[in-house]
């Protein structure tokens, strides 16, 4: 009865797919690319030179960063979106994202030694937990939590600028590309970081829909049936912002896929069901796809691959704007 | 089995509704609470159905306190319908009724054997299997109200709450729903509703319970309990307590209200 849906299944099965190939193309493409036919040698081991040192060094930790962080923004965006009730929210509406930024800049700028995904992570870790106890009720009430959240970015972007402002300009610069979200500097360790992450978090965030599907029937109803409300949101809340946490850790913010990652994965499927598994899936592909332009597409070459999240996924905003526009619910 | 509230004290953000409230749901009844506005009926639902946790005294399942069960270990023995449940875009009536199988259900087992067989039997009872496929958005007022007492029923517990079931619903719907009750209770359940007419919570129920202030100020039959000093007293109101001709039980005719200028308290 409770049935894995066909649609759900053959949108994880073409998603996957389409990962692949992009992954192939980011591998493949290029001058440093690794040309197909080596492919499948060098991945398995067998190959040497420069095919090793490129997929070794160069773009798999690259890739796979992608993948990882890709999946983790979308997986964060879907917990939060059902949590809150609402198809515009993502854990950076909570100040993740700008937390991480100010985090990153003042590191940069205090202590110069200190890696930036360390900044990232405790600033991400810092504007989670102001928001946290600004609410006085935790993460219990969605509304209050977004309200403390804006606020907390507001605050942490007025700190970023501040760095930004004092701050020489080339160095200046090197900070604006992390501070959108990119995977220039994308290594092995974050891989690890990442992954370890994601390997914790997915199966805890799979034992969250079932509960929070009888929420949407409102709090009273589903404590009726046997749901802790309160637990079940703080549970999703802390599980978002811990996927979002290490992804913002290894690329910075890069902004938009936990946004639309969820929305486009349920559009595409059709369903009111909360797929965490296709959520993830999509952000994996949203990210390696706007990696590959950024490593090989004229004209976006080279830029941090959060400005090509950030273009695509403002596209996208605004015409899920505009179609709830139109549906009467804004 | 027994469900009871020992010396609570229920209340949200400090206002106190009720305080020292002990109250035992009358076993085996259709129970129907009745008050004026703001006496607590509500809230002494949601205290039985571990949806409000009281800030002092205990809810007692069986002699256990509620708050030592789990959350569906209690939803497998009460289940309860808030005044206004949300119903979910694009979700069908029959996975609607199914989620009452919730509390029996684990991480690993989200579907046992016997469910199907539950989940129709509750939409038979309550006459919406024609509805099974419909969206439940796209349901009149009186049939969603129908769809979430198959929910209720297909939970299978020994403890109905419901919560002014029969708000917003036309005359025969609310008719329809009241007999629900009954039906319920002669399966062999307690049902406990919140009911603001007091002429049909006489006629339909078995058991009334009065509450005034966060005090129960009444319990037993209708024609027990509706007196014209209750009326006074509780409702303000001046009336008549007279026979309903159909059902031979107790019916209120108002004639005037006691205080003129409002409803005057010590």
């Amino acid at each position: 009865m409770i049935p894995v849906r066909r649609d759900a299944v053959l949108y994880c099965g073409l998603t996957v797919l389409a990962v692949l190939l992009a992954s192939t193309a980011t591998l493949s493409l290029g001058r440093l690319g690794i040309p197909l036919t080596e492919l499948p040698s060098a991945l398995f081991g067998g190959a040497g030179g420069k095919s090793a040192f490129v997929l070794e060094r160069l773009r798999g930790p690259r890739l796979a960063t992608a993948v990882l962080v890709g999946a983790l923004l979308g997986l964060s965006g879907t917990l939060f979106q059902s949590v809150t009730r609402n198809p515009l929210g993502s854990p950076d509406v909570i100040g993740l994202g700008a937390g991480a930024g100010a985090g990153v800049a003042v590191t940069s700028l205090m202590f110069p030694g200190i890696p930036a995904p360390v900044g990232a992570g405790t600033g991400a870790g810092a504007a989670t937990l102001i928001v946290f106890f600004c609410t006085g009720k935790g993460f219990r009430s969605p509304t209050r939590t977004i309200i403390a959240g804006i606020g907390v970015a507001a605050m942490a972007y007025a700190v970023t600028q501040y760095v930004v402002s004092v701050k020489l300009r080339d160095a200046a610069a090197q900070l604006a590309a992390y501070l959108v979200g990119s995977l220039n500097a994308a290594n092995r360790d974050d891989v690890l970081i990442t992954g370890i992450v994601l390997l914790v978090v997915l199966p805890c965030a799979m034992t969250l829909p079932v509960s929070m599907r009888l929420l949407e029937m409102g709090d009273d109803t589903a404590a009726g049936l046997g749901v802790d409300p309160d637990r079940t949101r703080t549970a999703a809340i802390v599980l978002s912002v811990i996927a979002a946490g290490a992804a913002v850790a290894a690329a910075g913010p890069v902004s938009f896929v936990a946004l639309t990652a969820p929305q486009i994965a349920r559009r595409v499927i059709r369903s009111s069901e909360i797929g965490v598994i296709p959520a993830a899936l999509t952000g994996a592909l949203i990210m390696v796809v706007a990696d590959l332009a950024a490593q090989q597409m004229p004209l976006v070459r080279g830029l941090p691959v959060g400005v090509l999240t950030l273009g695509v996924g403002g596209l996208y905003l605004g015409h899920l704007l505009l179609s709830e526009h139109r549906k009467g619910r804004l | 089995m027994s469900l009871s509230l020992e010396n609570v004290t229920l209340g949200y953000d400090g206002t106190v509704v009720a305080s020292g409230l002990d109250f035992v749901v009358p076993e085996g009844e259709f129970t129907a609470v009745i008050g004026p506005n703001g006496c607590g009926k509500s809230t002494l639902l949601k205290a039985l159905a571990r949806v409000l946790r009281p800030s002092a005294g205990r809810v007692l399942l069986d002699g256990d306190d509620l708050r030592s069960l789990r959350p569906p270990a209690v939803a497998r023995r009460v289940a309860s319908l808030p005044q206004h449940p949300i119903a979910p875009e694009s979700l069908r009536v029959r996975d609607l009724v199914a989620r009452g199988r919730h509390p029996y259900h684990s991480l690993w087992r989200q579907w046992l054997p016997g469910d199907a067989a539950i989940v129709d039997a509750a939409m038979v009872a309550t006459g919406i299997t024609d509805l099974a496929d419909r969206l439940l958005t796209d349901l009149s007022g009186g049939q969603r109200q129908r769809v979430w007492i198959a929910m209720v029923l297909a939970q299978q517990t020994n403890y109905v709450l419901l919560d002014e079931p029969t708000s917003f619903l036309d005359l025969a719907h609310q008719v329809e729903l009241l007999h629900l009750c009954q039906d319920m209770r002669a399966d062999g359940r307690t049902v406990l509703t919140v009911l603001h007419d007091i002429n049909q919570a006489a006629r339909y129920a078995s058991h009334l319970v009065v509450l005034d202030r966060g005090t129960v100020v009444a319990s037993g039959e209708p024609a027990e309990v509706l007196t014209t000093e209750l009326l006074a007293d509780v409702f303000g109101v001046d009336g008549v307590i007279g026979t309903d001709p159909e059902s031979r039980t107790p019916m209120v005719t108002v004639r005037a209200r006691v205080h003129p200028g409002g409803l005057v308290r010590p």
